[in-house]
């Protein structure tokens, strides 16, 4: 494992190494190589021909958190890729994180079932030498993907050079939506554009229209957030303070011409008397799962001129307090930024 | 048919030392250490770790994931249950055990649910917690109908027929040895009226559908809840369970004959779904993507062969350890002898 690892200490604002070798800048695979080794890898997972797919020695493996054996799990299972894919590549850092969509055996042999795959992978020396990936058993976010096709425009656009952010700006906004959320009470630094939207699961949480012969939800009498208000609406209402803490906040890549941050990381809901809590006007609400509940995401943000404009969360629910397989069990409990490229 | 050790099976054993020389001290008998099982659920019911007399350096876990003490059911268990199977482990100084608990729910009664659970003493003091837990209210319902568990379960061994603490773990471990890969060929020891009870729901000889109560001719081979144990592995259809591992045997009652063990059952899937009955039909059968079982699983164990087994099992994601092994451990399939008593 080589995994580099620097922390940008968020509440100095100051970047503190934490440990690690420093990395290899080397830019020898851009773009489209980085994206190419994608299929390289899901062409070899397809084929259950771990030589295909130009593994390092020592490569390292996790899927969902779990460091497993090259060609177990999912090697043997996988059937085809899809179509869909969302992109964060990271050529300063040598790695490419993506979205995308695949099938795998169904009970059926002529048939197959769908899922989605969040997936980094990081090159050196023309090897893969990590692979984490995140992997979603769900036939209906299989097909909203593949239905939409490709991801929203915003994630494909270039950002005009001279007012681009660099690494450290973007992973610090970025951050300032995971800093919101947790024991959100509606009075933090939420900088969301007005054209922000988040998509959960392939499926539209934020600004959704109001159904016919519905009232849309006042924040000041909800109880719970609605998937019709704004990003900054459900930030604003303090009614996300449920979402006890968010950890092991991983940002694995940046794309600084498109303005995108990758990030992986867990919420975890807490249960017990962190459910009952006070939003902005005063009013007590008790709201949030009843049990210990963690949320394993992957994340892509849309950042631009400092404000955050599409938002992607892939997530699905592991054992409460799982950690990345990649942390320290201290940087797993923590909700500090981990800078995961390996590029100050 | 008797339990034959020879020297192979000896010598096939790995006895992974995994905690600390052990104090061999009796002092806290079988009552004191069913007593420390309620101390410790008293003190979760009313989230004060202070109660529980714990050590400095406690180690917990859940669902094996290391936590804080005070985090996760700490926050949210309302009450006990009455259910409790109790594997009290004098000379390791650890009682195991599988009970029923109230847990915070939609309304202010709560959610049934059941969990297993291994303390370790030490000094008097809770030195080690590990819990497994199971979030299904349709068990605890069961366990509450069942009241108590089967006799056989709280019964001791007449002196003169107890067997060694090393012939306990084999024989419990020839049921794992039997369903790996499981070609109805092995050496499965079970007595005639062998039980298999999983999450509270019997799993062997359950009644059947036919109108006077008597199982389904049709299910009484094979797989099905209806058949015995020793035709269930004689059936060679357990094949799709392609490895256990991480047998951590973690207390054993030889006044009673039980043995208490916390595994994983990988299912590989792909190519591994397909084999040969023992008559030379070929199947496929078992689970499509790659899944893993976590369980707790009790047994009864007699000089004839296994009597009694009590499952706890909940899908947890595939690959993941126990939190107190070294992966290479948890990825093998040898005993672990985790009660830190030498067997001989």
């Amino acid at each position: 494992m080589t995994v580099t690892k620097r922390l940008l200490a968020c509440g100095a604002g100051a970047f503190a190494l934490l440990g690690g070798a420093g990395a290899a800048s080397a830019q020898d695979c851009g773009r489209e190589c980085l994206e190419g080794w994608v299929d390289t890898y899901l062409d070899a997972l397809i084929d259950n021909d771990p030589a295909a797919a130009n593994l390092a020695d020592d490569v390292r493996f996790t899927a969902d958190g779990q460091l497993l054996a090259i060609g177990d799990g999912i090697w043997r299972t996988m059937k085809g890729k899809g179509t869909y894919r969302l992109f964060v590549t990271d050529v300063p850092a040598q790695q490419v994180t993506v979205m995308t969509t695949f099938t795998e055996d169904a009970s059926d042999p002529d048939d197959a079932a769908g899922g989605a795959i969040a997936l980094r992978l990081k090159i050196e020396d023309g090897q893969i030498a990590e692979i984490e990936q995140m992997e979603i058993r769900n036939q209906s976010l299989y097909d909203r993907l593949e239905s939409y096709g490709r991801p929203r425009e915003a994630y494909f656009e270039t950002v005009p050079e001279d007012s681009r952010m660099s690494r450290r700006d973007l992973i610090e906004t970025a951050n300032k939506y995971f800093t919101g959320m947790q024991m959100n009470d509606g009075k933090g630094d939420y900088p969301f554009a007005d054209d922000c939207d988040r998509f959960e699961n392939g499926t539209l949480t934020t600004n959704q229209p109001t159904p016919e012969g519905e009232t849309r939800p006042d924040p000041a009498t909800s109880t719970n957030y609605s998937a019709q208000w704004s990003c900054r609406e459900q930030f604003e209402s303090g009614l996300l303070h449920f979402v006890a803490r968010i950890r092991d906040r991983r940002y694995v890549a940046v794309d600084e011409e498109r303005g995108l941050v990758w990030a992986f990381g867990f919420f975890d809901h807490m249960g017990g008397e962190t459910r009952t809590f006070t939003i902005p006007n005063g009013r007590e609400v008790t709201a949030g799962p009843t049990r210990p509940w963690t949320w394993y995401i992957a994340e892509v943000f849309k950042v631009e001129d400092g404000m955050l404009h599409e938002i992607d969360a892939y997530l699905k629910e592991p054992p409460y307090g799982m950690i990345s397989g990649w942390s320290t069990w201290e940087e797993g409990m923590s909700d500090e930024i981990q800078n995961e490229t390996g590029i100050e | 048919m008797r339990f034959a050790f020879g020297k192979s099976a000896a010598a096939g054993m790995t006895l992974a030392a995994m905690f600390a020389a052990p104090a061999f001290a009796k002092d806290c008998d079988r009552a004191c250490l069913e007593n420390w099982a309620e101390t410790y659920l008293d003190a979760l019911v009313d989230n004060d770790p202070a109660a529980a007399m714990l050590a400095d350096d406690v180690r917990f876990t859940a669902n094996g994931q290391r936590l804080a003490i005070g985090d996760g059911v700490w926050r949210t268990v309302q009450a006990k249950g009455d259910y409790r199977l109790v594997v009290a482990d004098v000379p390791a100084q650890q009682v195991a055990f599988m009970t029923t608990f109230i847990e915070d729910g939609p309304t202010p009664d709560g959610v049934g649910n059941a969990m297993a659970v291994r303390l370790k003493i030490e000094d008097g003091r809770i030195a080690e917690i590990e819990q497994r837990e199971l979030r299904e209210p349709e068990a605890y319902d069961r366990y509450v109908t069942m009241g108590q568990p089967r006799p056989a379960l709280t019964e001791a061994v007449p002196a003169d027929e107890r067997m060694s603490r090393r012939d306990l773990i084999e024989g419990a471990n020839l049921y794992f040895a039997g369903i790996q890969q499981n070609d109805g060929k092995g050496d499965y020891s079970f007595l005639d009226n062998c039980w298999r009870n999983t999450n509270g729901r019997f799993s062997t000889r359950r009644p059947g559908s036919m109108d006077d109560g008597t199982p389904d001719p049709g299910l009484e081979a094979g797989t099905a809840g209806e058949a015995t144990c020793q035709s269930q592995f004689e059936s060679g259809m357990l094949h799709f369970v392609s490895r256990i591992r991480d047998r951590r045997f973690v207390a054993v009652d030889e006044e009673r004959g039980l043995v208490f063990v916390m595994a994983f059952f990988d299912h590989f899937a792909g190519d591994t779904r397909t084999f040969d009955l023992p008559d030379g039909t070929e199947v496929t059968m078992g689970p499509t993507e790659p899944w893993t079982w976590s369980i707790a699983e009790i047994f009864k164990v007699e000089q004839d062969g296994i009597h009694e087994v009590e499952a706890y099992e909940l899908r947890r994601p595939y690959g993941m350890i126990s939190g107190w092994t070294s992966w290479d451990d948890a990825m093998s399939d040898h005993i672990q002898n985790a009660t830190g008593v030498p067997l001989d």
